[in-house]
């Protein structure tokens, strides 16, 4: 389940720190850190990118801490802000440039490292390469939808959409990692519409 | 006829089926192990590892960060003023020099700027979308800028933009109840006028 149900602090963190106390601002920092890059590191295709982006996410949460009014939880307010900062980078020109870029560059090769080769796990690592091949809109459903518990209306939302949207992207990135990760197990049963049993 | 994937993810999110769907479902066994296969997946994605802890702690580079954002927003606040009087001097003296009739189009020589301290957020809002329209009214800009304007439009557009995103953020509540939205809509109308006066100097370059 998302990282981020683990992570909230006391109110009282969040009024210190909207006050400017250093050693609140740090330890927002330094129990949401984990959880921002994570996220940001699945919504993103670039570890670097998602580095900075996570960075970029703090230094937005510390700077707008008079806009959290404490109605919803803290933890959910900080996965707000990651989740529209990671849209607002995969929208970008410049990221569809650069994906675009390295489509041709790299078409077969494998640029990133994925966490899982970090904690030599074989079936993680399958996952998580599969994850990296799925189209940016795809991943971002099925990592917001199955992992982090958004739902399709809140993510058509987020994309510009409707529920629908978000219903057909789940539905394409279950198939894709499914023929990803069982390339010989896929059968055609289930996958089209209008087979016959 | 089989399930589909989307009805199978339905299915698994309790999410309304139709019942001949959901019939199918529990009969046939290509279909059972599909809907097996979507919860184990999102199993397998929950278990994810997180992301590897880095060498660098980063806190130390935040703060640097911050403050710098501090600095440049106060510096910005500070210059952003004197940018529009100084864009205006310069759309005069163009005009004065080549003899310039100022168009009567509505982005021509925009009228200067005054944000009233007791200004609503509706009437700050208004006057930035006005600002939208002569702005988006504009000619495109030219292929080959000068650095002299390309470089504080750019920043100033990265102003509107970290602006639109604050703004959006406190967009879901109702905007009295969110402290600091009606110094947003000030600020964006300030960046937005000088990015107006900027814009307009750009394009008389270009028409001259």
């Amino acid at each position: 389940m998302s990282a981020f149900l683990d992570s909230d602090l006391p109110h009282d963190t969040v009024s210190r720190a909207r006050t400017g106390a250093a050693d609140a601002q740090e330890a927002i920092y330094r129990a949401f850190r984990q959880p921002v890059r994570t996220l940001a590191r699945r919504l993103v295709p670039s570890a670097a990118q998602a580095e900075d982006l996570a960075q970029d996410v703090f230094i937005e949460v510390l700077q707008s801490l008079a806009r959290f009014d404490g109605r919803g939880s803290f933890a959910g307010w900080v996965r707000a802000i990651t989740v529209r900062k990671c849209l607002m980078h995969l929208r970008s020109p410049w990221h569809r440039g650069r994906r675009w870029v390295e489509a041709l560059a790299t078409a077969g090769v494998e640029t990133e490292l994925p966490e899982a080769a970090v904690a030599n796990d074989g079936e993680a690592l399958d996952l998580e390469r599969a994850l990296a091949k799925l189209g940016d809109t795809a991943r971002v459903v099925v990592w917001l939808h199955d992992v982090e518990g958004y739902t399709h209306a809140e993510i058509g939302s987020l994309l510009g959409g409707t529920a629908s949207l978000s219903k057909s992207q789940l539905a394409r990135a279950h198939a894709r990692l499914r023929e990803l990760l069982e390339p010989d197990g896929v059968k055609t049963a289930c996958m089209p519409a209008s087979t016959n049993c | 006829m089989h399930a589909r994937i989307d009805e199978l993810l339905s299915l698994r999110d309790g999410a309304t089926v139709d019942a001949r769907v959901r019939a199918h479902v529990d009969q046939c066994g290509d279909c059972a192990a599909a809907l097996a296969g979507t919860k184990s997946l999102r199993e397998r994605l929950r278990a994810l590892p997180p992301a590897p802890a880095l060498a660098a702690d980063g806190w130390a580079e935040l703060q640097g960060r911050l403050a710098v954002q501090a600095g440049r927003r106060r510096r910005l606040a500070q210059v952003a003023p004197f940018a529009a009087a100084a864009s205006v001097a310069a759309l005069a003296l163009f005009a004065t020099l080549r003899g310039f009739d100022a168009p009567s189009h509505p982005a021509a020589g925009p009228e200067p700027l005054v944000v009233l301290d007791d200004e609503s957020v509706e009437e700050l809002r208004a006057r930035s979308q006005a600002l939208d329209e002569l702005l988006a009214a504009m000619p495109q800009r030219p292929a080959v800028a000068r650095a002299g304007t390309s470089v504080p439009i750019e920043t100033l557009e990265a102003e509107v933009q970290w602006l639109d995103h604050q703004l959006s953020l406190a967009g879901a509540e109702p905007d009295a109840a969110v402290p600091g939205t009606e110094r947003l809509w000030r600020d964006r109308v300030e960046v937005m006028d000088s990015l107006v006066r900027l814009r307009y100097v750009e394009a008389q370059h270009v028409a001259l």
